[in-house]
């Protein structure tokens, strides 16, 4: 009876042993997912979203990444390094032709080439009903390289990889 | 009983609620194992989302991509193909219109392969596009939606590497 009791205790031990390791001790790996899943987040809207909540959510977006951020879309011919306060300020005006958006993200592949940088490979899609009430689907491959400051990762380089070229 | 009659009760009995043996256990692993073999790397499920595909494929179909249609033979012209993005979970589903060193062209709606009309019987939805001629590079594929009846620069298409075809919808 007593071995049973001790088998049990340890075996309590050992899950709250597990579940401390990974509530506390998150991988590099898990950050930067983290942090794209917290951008997708303040990305998506509600019908119900006031404008507050709206400036809120663009600010946030702003902190995800480096002061200076650099875009690639070659399919749109578009190439241009922007700053982060910008980024926030052109998300609240995307976000504002929508009455409701959805991002979900799919297959992360992260690699860290050197200290400090992280190189994401990501599908993004963002569904969304415009305020004229047409429904959209946007649908992309990312490629983006984020830079570790001050413990978070923050994107500084994202690529909108062109699958079809036209 | 008549003769030469046989009692299905104790076999289905055995079928429903087998003796739980090692052997059971270990034949239940084995159909899992295979299962998983043929649903991750043979015959992917996956649902249709989006109108890019009508009439042929429906927005909230399922389906099955059969990754093996590659292995020995290259993608032809009229196949539909599933092209992986970053991974394998969302993909892209198209219709191959032209191959390597094809110049592709519409006009006003109709496709022009290396300046001759094309009849695509596939595409029912009437479509007004207009696209100068291109060539398609070396090692890749030109694929197109059948539904043309979006405007143009909302529809994704264009030329894509072989390497990111998946495989084909199995119907």
């Amino acid at each position: 009876m007593v071995k049973t009791k001790h088998i049990i205790i340890a075996g309590v031990f050992l899950a709250g042993g597990i579940i401390a390791f990974f509530v506390f001790f998150q991988s590099e790996e898990a950050k930067v997912k983290k942090q794209f899943e917290r951008v997708a987040k303040q990305i998506e809207k509600s019908s119900e979203e006031s404008i507050v909540v709206s400036a809120t959510k663009a600010n946030r977006i702003g902190e995800a990444f480096t002061e200076i951020c650099t875009v690639h879309a070659p399919a749109y011919s578009f190439s241009r390094d922007i700053p982060s306060d910008e980024v926030s300020t052109l998300i609240l005006s995307m976000r504002s032709q929508y009455s409701e958006i959805s991002v979900k993200l799919y297959d992360f592949v992260i690699d860290f080439p050197e200290k400090g940088i992280a190189q994401a490979g990501l599908t993004a899609s963002m569904e969304g009903k415009l305020t004229t009430g047409e429904s959209t689907a946007d649908l992309h491959e990312l490629n983006c390289r984020l830079r570790k400051i001050e413990d978070i990762w923050r994107i500084e380089e994202v690529e909108i990889v062109q699958v079809l070229k036209k | 009983m008549f003769r030469g009659q046989i009692s299905l009760k104790p076999n289905l009995k055995h079928f429903l609620f087998p003796k739980i043996t090692k052997r059971y256990l270990l034949r239940i692993c084995l159909l899992a194992f295979l299962a998983f073999i043929f649903f991750r790397f043979i015959c992917v499920p996956f649902r249709i989302k989006g109108h890019s595909m009508e009439p042929t494929y429906k927005h909230g179909g399922f389906n099955f991509c059969f990754r093996l249609r590659y292995i020995f033979s290259e993608p032809e012209k009229h196949d539909v193909v599933a092209i992986r993005l970053a991974g394998e979970r969302v993909v892209l589903l198209k219709r191959v219109v032209a191959l390597e060193g094809d110049v592709v062209e519409f006009r006003n709606g109709t496709l022009f392969l290396n300046e001759e009309e094309t009849h695509e019987t596939y595409v029912r939805l009437p479509s007004s596009w207009n696209l100068p001629p291109r060539e398609v590079d070396k090692g890749h594929v030109y694929v197109v939606g059948d539904n043309r009846s979006v405007p143009i620069d909302v529809h994704q298409f264009g030329q894509t590497p072989i390497e990111r075809i998946m495989g084909v919808p199995l119907w």
